[in-house]
């Protein structure tokens, strides 16, 4: 998938090595050029800063005192970086918390790779409505 | 018989040697100046004096006798005495007087009631002496009549006091209360029944004796003041003290002590009631006890407990309602609840008159099931359940009401530890199953072979299935079952997206709750019968559709997945399809059977709702 510079770029933020490599090779297979994966909130907004990801597939539980959507707030304020929040903690209170920083989407955990590059699209679809 | 005559010649004889003075006249002028005198004598001496006949008959008044009635000598004369007589007394006067006809008797006397001219009567004594003729014949008599109503009425006084003093003297000693009197030294001087049963002397035992001998030992001081204030004329009223039994027992007794003053107003000794109050006290010291067991029963509760009065203020409060509101409650002014601030549930501002205390006595009914959050004056807040009884007496009216705090914020900590345990859990099986999910799917990339590939994709759309219904069941409150409405929508897209892009999915009704234990073979064999479907029995993804329903009925469920195929010999096929085994074996486990129609080309799996 290319955008005006190129192919668009994700950035994953996943502390599991399973699952992100497996994130890779499904975004990749999709035609998206992966940023990462990031293991913590700080490697993230330090890819985030140098690399100027389109969006991100933000973990909310990483391997890092810092949480997802503590590094989303600081995508989101730094570098006006928006994220799909994959997580098993699908609930209202976290929902609540992320809201401030203009989720793109939500992947409960477990998640097929259909579903993830589903709603990647889609958020991308919604980031180009003006 | 010339009366006159004889009765002055009667009289000549004893009136003789009264007249001293005159014995030196001549026998003829001695004899008619005595007449003349002993006349004049007659008509002033002061008593009445009359003679009558033996009938009663008035013969010769004397000007007293005349003044006593106020009548006329000649009103008088030749009436009957007994007619001037009170109708009560002339049977008395008659019976005597018919014996002095008779000669019985000489002279009696008697007092008697006579009658004055305007009718009343008056008290007098009358003394009837016979005049008999030389043979003792009764010939008249003399009666002397004195006023005596002065004395009679001193009498009639006298006898009334004292039949007071008697009627006064018998209240005293029919009295339960011990009464009793004594000097100014404080020497008893009366003692009635009463004290003789309450102290268990008798009146000759005490009398003259100190009323020390009453008190316990380390009393005595007691009374030098209480006679001091009787000397001051002070009355004691119900002065409450403990006094000595003969047989040494004690007695509570309430006493009065009244100064008893003599006819000039001295005060000459007091008078003392005493009532025995044993029973009272005993009863005040059981009602104390009681007390003070009850507030011991309630200081010993681990849990808040008060109570008010019927408007609601505070009248007691145990030492954990202080611990639990942080604060002292002010009795008498706090009103409601023993709290410093109140707040519902979902953290609004909780009047104190809107508290479940409040509702309690305001509606007279027992609150349960409320819940409250109190604040501490230090900002801490208490979560608790309250436990408002209204209090009623023996006629139902309400008296009060009392109620118990039940502090739950250790519940509210273990239920929030519990939450997070299961959501640790929860995210675990969740992130395991998704690691799982991309292990399969980086071994499939890898694979060698083709048919190695196929087998780990299909292994690897079983563990999306089984991690569909895996957030179905771990995303809700209720633990143990999850809804049909929820299981098929979420497990048909996730077998879905593993599919053909093209392929279409019709997912029908979806009605019932499932239990916990059927979600993974039902989420398998949901995958197998889809997949299977979509793979044999759609040629036109564009214009064919896999149809699919969850629907309960009669305690059964039942799982239909429906195609535009030409459908499947059962029998033909469970021998080569590895897929259509697993189905088979995971209905059995279910307790369900798997009924398959060719035309229209079906599958359904039909089984119980709940384990038998």
């Amino acid at each position: 998938m290319e955008g005006k510079q190129g192919p668009l770029r994700v950035l994953v933020v996943e502390d599991d090595f399973l699952i992100a490599m497996q994130s890779e090779v499904a975004l990749t297979a999709a035609g998206f050029e992966v940023v990462g994966p990031a293991t913590t909130a700080e490697e993230a907004v330090a890819l985030a800063s140098e690399a100027q990801p389109t969006l991100a597939v933000m973990d909310i539980r990483l391997a890092s005192t810092r949480d997802g959507i503590d590094a989303a707030r600081q995508l989101y304020q730094d570098f006006a970086i928006r994220c799909i929040f994959a997580t098993a903690h699908d609930d209202v209170h976290t929902r609540g918390r992320a809201e401030p920083y203009a989720p793109l989407g939500w992947l409960p955990k477990p998640y097929t790779m259909a579903s993830l590059i589903s709603v990647v699209v889609e958020a991308l679809a919604q980031l180009r409505r003006p | 018989m010339n009366i006159q005559r004889r009765t002055a010649k009667t009289f000549s004889q004893p009136g003789r040697s009264a007249f001293l003075d005159v014995p030196h006249l001549p026998r003829d002028e001695w004899r008619q100046a005595h007449e003349d005198r002993l006349a004049v004598t007659y008509e002033h001496v002061g008593v009445g004096i009359i003679e009558i006949d033996e009938a009663g008959r008035m013969l010769r008044v004397n000007q007293k006798a005349c003044d006593l009635v106020g009548r006329e000598a000649a009103d008088l004369l030749g009436r009957s005495i007994f007619d001037e007589t009170s109708p009560q007394d002339v049977a008395q006067d008659l019976a005597q007087f018919r014996r002095q006809v008779a000669g019985e008797i000489d002279r009696y006397t008697i007092e008697k009631r006579l009658a004055r001219k305007d009718g009343s009567y008056f008290w007098a004594e009358v003394t009837s002496s016979s005049v008999c003729d030389a043979l003792g014949n009764f010939l008249y008599a003399v009666r002397a009549q004195h006023d005596i109503s002065a004395r009679k009425q001193a009498e009639q006084a006298r006898c009334a006091a004292e039949d007071r003093a008697q009627q006064l003297a018998s209240i005293v000693d029919s009295s339960d209360d011990a009464i009793i009197s004594k000097d100014l030294d404080g020497i008893i001087r009366t003692w009635n029944s009463g004290a003789e049963r309450l102290f268990g002397y008798t009146a000759a035992e005490v009398l003259g004796e100190p009323v020390t001998i009453l008190f316990p030992p380390g009393r005595e001081n007691e009374e030098p003041g209480i006679l001091a204030r009787i000397r001051r004329g002070e009355r004691i009223h119900h002065y409450e003290t403990v006094r000595r039994r003969k047989d040494g027992s004690l007695v509570d007794i309430s006493l009065t002590v009244s100064p008893v003053r003599d006819r000039a107003g001295g005060i000459v000794g007091a008078s003392k009631i005493a009532r025995d109050i044993t029973d009272r006290k005993q009863a005040e010291r059981k009602l104390r006890e009681s007390e003070q067991r009850l507030s011991e029963l309630l200081a010993a509760i681990p849990a808040a407990v008060y109570t008010t009065d019927a408007q609601g203020k505070i009248t007691y409060f145990n030492p954990a309602a202080v611990e639990f509101s942080g604060r002292t409650p002010a009795l008498g002014s706090d009103e409601w609840c023993v709290t410093w601030k109140l707040f519902n549930p979902d953290g609004t501002p909780l009047p104190h008159d809107q508290c479940p205390m409040a509702v309690a006595l305001k509606e007279g009914r027992v609150v349960r099931g409320a819940e409250a959050v109190a604040e501490r004056p230090d900002g801490t807040r208490v979560p608790f359940i309250p436990f408002p009884t209204p209090l009623r007496d023996t006629s139902g009216q309400i008296t009060g009401a009392i109620n118990m705090l039940v502090d739950i914020s250790e519940r509210r900590q273990a239920e929030t530890q519990q939450r997070l345990l299961l959501d640790e859990l929860n995210h675990r099986t969740k992130n395991n199953m998704q690691m799982l999910q991309s292990l399969l799917f980086s071994a499939a990339r890898t694979a060698p072979s083709e048919e190695a590939r196929k087998v780990l994709k299909e292994a690897s759309a079983r563990i999306a299935a089984m991690a569909a219904a895996q957030r179905v069941l771990y995303g809700r409150s209720d633990a143990t079952c999850f809804a049909a409405e929820e299981f098929l929508p979420a497990v048909c897209q996730t077998v879905r997206q593993l599919l053909p892009p093209d392929a279409r999915i019709e997912c029908g009704a979806a009605r019932g709750a499932l239990s916990n234990d059927i979600a993974m073979p039902l989420a398998l064999i949901l995958n197998e019968l889809l997949t299977n479907a979509v793979k044999h029995g759609t040629r036109d993804y564009a214009r064919q559709a896999v149809r699919v329903s969850l629907t309960s009925q009669d305690g059964r469920l039942a799982l239909c997945v429906e195609d535009d195929g030409e459908g499947f010999d059962l029998e033909a096929v469970r021998k080569n399809s590895s897929g259509l085994r697993l189905v088979l074996g995971l209905a059995r486990q279910l307790h369900g059977t798997l009924h398959v129609t060719k035309s229209p080309s079906r599958a359904c799996l039909d089984f119980p709702a709940a384990k038998s």
